[in-house]
């Protein structure tokens, strides 16, 4: 792999079995410049992409524009895409396609993260581990290489490179870092150290239910099993908050996506349905549907009704 | 300005912003260098991963679906509006329904949701012969074609000697079949009480109280109706809804009193713990002599049901199988059991979502659990997979256990907006290779893991009785695989344990010493994903050619079998001597 070769200092040598030049020609052969209307074109595509919108034809179109031209001529427009429409593996991929030879440091360092940020957690160690180990590694870099490396079932190499890097964490108060390291601690059989440290990240932040859950755990293996107990409920009581937030936020979003389509449609007695349904789940969007009812109500003449939309829009305006 | 307009921001960010809802519940926190491209809300936490598979010879399979006529499609009734039900069957069962000793296949089928299923459509049975033949007698066997079919299981529920039949649906009309004679099922769901409401996806018998008779667990989904269900969208993509949207049911846990079933959800603990939930295996997990319960949920926790009595106290995040190793939710598809590592401690396989590892829990002494995928080589192929049904087995009867895993997205469209990923996925073979961890050997195990399907439920069974176990895939919207074991293997022996009286046999605990290494084994009464594999215990001996088997029945009697001979079909009844048997070639009379 080129990316590793270059971590190890400088580029993989050609293996006496590999093929002759001439046979890699057309492998090598540097891809098209894009003329100006296709950079035109990879422009306006890439701008097609919003929040709201994952235009599927032109991903299409830029998946074959990549195929022609190579990553580099689309990168911006894909990374757009990728944002928009999901695809951190994708990300990933591209990032690493598209690094310059020898590659910088941050740019190595921005793959590993997005590695990371995929799931990936062999290949970010293996991009970053090297750049941790150098001499004066930057302390970034070893945060996520303890990161890749504990995800990455490596809880002896993580410990390390996670201390050195904690001032790297996120979460209140760092609290990521003693958490990732109980957890470490945990894996590595110590249950007294990794309870010490979980009641740190607990301390920070008591409301996450991943530090409470590896506390749980730790103080069960440490034979305190009352406490653990206590936990343990905690825990699944933070998750069950944390899932009815997510189906208020999923079932709203998923209304909003459908009165919108209803509007655009001017199917009005759709969305009166719609703005029904919505009305207890989001009473900070009230003003906005009470917007769609009068509007609604009006084109479908009933006028009284629409009437008393105002009256109670007035009241809700007045209110806020 | 449109009042449309005002959504400008999306819906993601503007629920974010005005509701101040959280806007994503994953855990841990991503580090803090990341580039600026959002994540994505719809599916947050459900991306993808690549693959890494590693050649390896020994192992190998063929397709003979078609060949062994088996190859019936599953009908999910897909529609424009893609409800959530479409997109989850179906199961399959492998069983003896006559008593032949050769294994049986039901097909479990879904159907529509409205309006009228395609006559084509409908459960299925066949009968095998023990040697790859199979004849449909689905209609003398009088299959009831009622309900969105899903899930199966199999036990004998009324101690006659034949097994009996759970099948469930998304619609309420669950059925419990009871087998007459071998000869036919009756519908008795209405007299024994079933229940008949919400949406149950896999269930398992076991014996919760000792008294010798099947009870019924039966896992549920959430509580969903399409006449009330909204689409779904993500950034103008029509997709199917994630069950976040939806509220989570209890499971239901059934007593058996002999003529019917009681429901006991509440009063044996069971109904405390509503999930998403999708699978359950058996086992006796803490080892203390009883069948404890494992359930698979989706995006909710798992629950370790540990049984006292028949009271269950719900254990799993104490004993680190609730969740990722590092304390996320994920999810969870199917679930199965063994001792992978042949330390006496149960392990379990848990098959989750696209970018979620199979989860493999190794038990520890104590009765916990670390969760070692990525430790042991499974973590990161199977992140680059959607992983339902899930099983162990000793795919070259070297003596320890291999995976088997059942792959296909959820999303149709998912390969019109995500790179790299693909609806139809190529199912999943990892070859144990002991302190070594496992290796992901799918692009040299044969076509049954490289065809992409969209597969679902996955039993295992030797279905053609040469001493291999194949598998069984039950694709949506696509036709059965069936994957015919044509490995280089080692010796086997096959064990069908009968319990005195007809007892229950599930959680019957086979140990077999093979030189230093001891198999350790258990009937199981349910498994992976809308599924049942073969009841009957399977040993590989590798290069031994006689074991020294000992039993230790549900009801906690011991009973050893000295230097049995490898490579036969053995029928074995407490208190009574191991008998040969073709299978196929007799009914044993119970």
């Amino acid at each position: 792999m080129v990316l590793l070769g270059s971590c190890q200092g400088g580029p993989a040598q050609p293996a006496l079995d590999d093929p002759a030049p001439e046979a890699l020609a057309p492998v090598l052969a540097s891809p098209p410049v894009p003329t100006a209307s296709e950079r035109s074109r990879i422009a306006a595509l890439g701008a097609r992409f919003s929040d709201t919108h994952c235009d599927t034809e032109s991903l299409g179109e830029l998946r074959e524009l990549r195929a022609r031209l190579g990553p580099r001529p689309v990168k911006d427009a894909l990374i757009q895409a990728y944002g928009t429409c999901g695809g951190d593996s994708a990300l990933a991929d591209l990032a690493a396609e598209t690094l310059s030879e020898p590659p910088a440091t941050a740019d190595l360092l921005r793959l590993g993260a997005l590695y990371i940020r995929a799931d990936r957690f062999e290949e970010a160690a293996a991009v970053l581990v090297p750049i941790a180990d150098s001499p004066g590694g930057a302390s970034q870099a070893q945060w996520l290489a303890g990161f890749a490396l504990l995800h990455g079932g490596d809880p002896a190499r993580a410990l390390p490179m996670l201390s050195a890097g904690r001032a790297h964490a996120s979460g209140p108060g760092l609290s990521e870092g003693p958490m990732l390291m109980g957890l470490a601690h945990l894996q590595l059989g110590d249950p007294a150290e990794a309870v010490r440290l979980l009641k740190q990240a607990v301390a920070l932040d008591g409301e996450n239910p991943t530090i409470v859950s590896a506390l749980a755990r730790a103080l069960d293996d440490a034979g305190d099993r009352e406490a653990a107990a206590e936990a343990a409920g905690l825990v699944q009581a933070l998750h069950r908050r944390l899932a009815e937030k997510e189906r208020a936020q999923k079932t709203v979003a998923g209304l909003v996506a459908s009165l919108e389509r209803a509007w655009a449609a001017e199917h009005d007695a759709e969305v009166l349905r719609i703005v029904e349904r919505m009305w207890p789940f989001a009473p900070a969007l009230r003003p906005t549907l009470l917007e769609y009812r009068i509007v609604a109500l009006s084109r479908l003449q009933r006028h009284p009704e629409a009437d008393a939309a105002r009256a109670q829009l007035e009241t809700v305006r007045g209110q806020r | 300005m449109s009042p449309a307009a005002q959504f400008a921001l999306g819906p993601a960010a503007l629920l974010c912003v005005v509701l101040g809802l959280g806007c994503d519940r994953r855990a841990p926190p991503a580090p803090s260098l990341f580039p600026d491209a959002p994540s994505t809300s719809e599916d947050a936490g459900r991306t993808e991963a690549s693959p890494a598979s590693t050649p390896a010879a020994g192992i190998s399979f063929d397709e003979v679906a078609a060949a062994w006529g088996l190859a019936q499609r599953h009908h999910g009734g897909r529609s424009t509006a893609k409800w959530l039900p479409e997109t989850m069957g179906g199961g399959v069962g492998l069983l003896d329904v006559n008593r032949d000793g050769a294994l049986d296949v039901l097909l479990v089928d879904s159907g529509a949701l409205f309006g009228q299923a395609p006559p084509e459509s409908g459960h299925r049975l066949y009968l095998g012969d023990g040697q790859g033949g199979f004849r449909d007698v689905t209609e003398s066997w009088d299959l009831p074609p009622r309900g969105y079919g899903l899930g199966v299981a199999a036990g004998d529920v009324n101690q006659d000697g034949w097994v009996d039949v759970f099948l469930t649906t998304y619609d309420g009309q669950d059925r419990l079949l009871l087998n007459d004679g071998g000869k036919r099922f009756l519908d008795v769901s209405q007299a024994w009480g079933v229940p008949s409401e919400g949406w149950s996806t896999s269930a398992a018998f076991l014996d919760i109280d000792g008294d010798g008779d099947l009870d019924l667990y039966v896992v549920r989904y959430v509580a969903y109706s399409p006449k009330t269900a909204i689409e779904c969208w993500f950034r103008s993509i029509h997709i199917y809804c994630t069950p976040a949207r939806y509220e989570a049911l209890p499971d239901r846990l059934l007593r058996n009193d002999g003529d019917r079933f009681t429901d006991i959800s509440e009063s044996s603990g069971v109904a405390a713990h509503p999930a998403k939930g999708l699978a359950v295996t058996t086992g006796d997990i803490d080892r203390d002599g009883d069948t404890d319960l494992y359930v698979a949920d989706d995006i909710s926790r798992n629950l370790l049901l540990l049984n006292d009595g028949g009271v269950f106290t719900e254990a799993g995040v104490l004993k680190g199988v609730a969740y990722s190793e590092l304390g996320k939710e994920e999810a969870s598809m199917g679930a199965s059991v063994t001792d992978v590592n042949h330390d006496g401690q149960w392990d379990l396989a848990v098959t989750n979502f696209q970018s979620e590892p199979t989860s493999i829990y190794v038990g520890r002494e104590g009765g916990g659990f670390r969760e070692q995928s990525d430790k042991l080589g499974v973590g990161a192929s199977s992140r680059a997979a959607l992983s339902f049904g899930v099983e162990w087995l000793d795919a070259d009867n070297d003596g320890d256990d291999d995976l088997a895993v059942a792959n296909g997205h959820i999303s149709d469209n998912v390969a019109t907006y995500r790179d790299g990923v693909t609806t139809a996925q190529a199912n999943s073979l990892y070859r144990n290779d002991g302190p070594r961890g496992f290796v992901d050997i799918s692009t040299s195990a044969g076509v049954p893991f490289t065809d992409p399907a969209i597969s679902r439920g996955l039993a295992v069974g030797d279905l053609d009785g040469d001493g291999g176990l194949d598998v069984v895939v039950r694709n949506n919207e696509g036709a059965t695989s069936v994957a015919a074991n044509r490995s280089d293997r080692g010796h086997w022996l096959s064990l069908w344990l009968e319990a005195k009286d007809h007892r229950a046999t599930v959680g019957a605990l086979v140990t077999a010493q093979i030189g230093e290494t001891t198999l350790l084994r258990e009937v199981r009464g349910g498994s992976s994903y809308l599924s049942v594999s073969d009841s009957r215990v399977h040993l590989g001996l590798g290069d031994a050619t006689s074991v020294d088997v000992v039993v230790r029945w549900p009801d906690g009697t011991e009973q050893a079998f000295k230097g049995l001979k490898a490579d036969r079909h053995l029928h074995l009844t407490q208190g009574g001597e191991p008998t040969a048997y073709t299978p196929g070639a007799a009914v044993i009379a119970p």
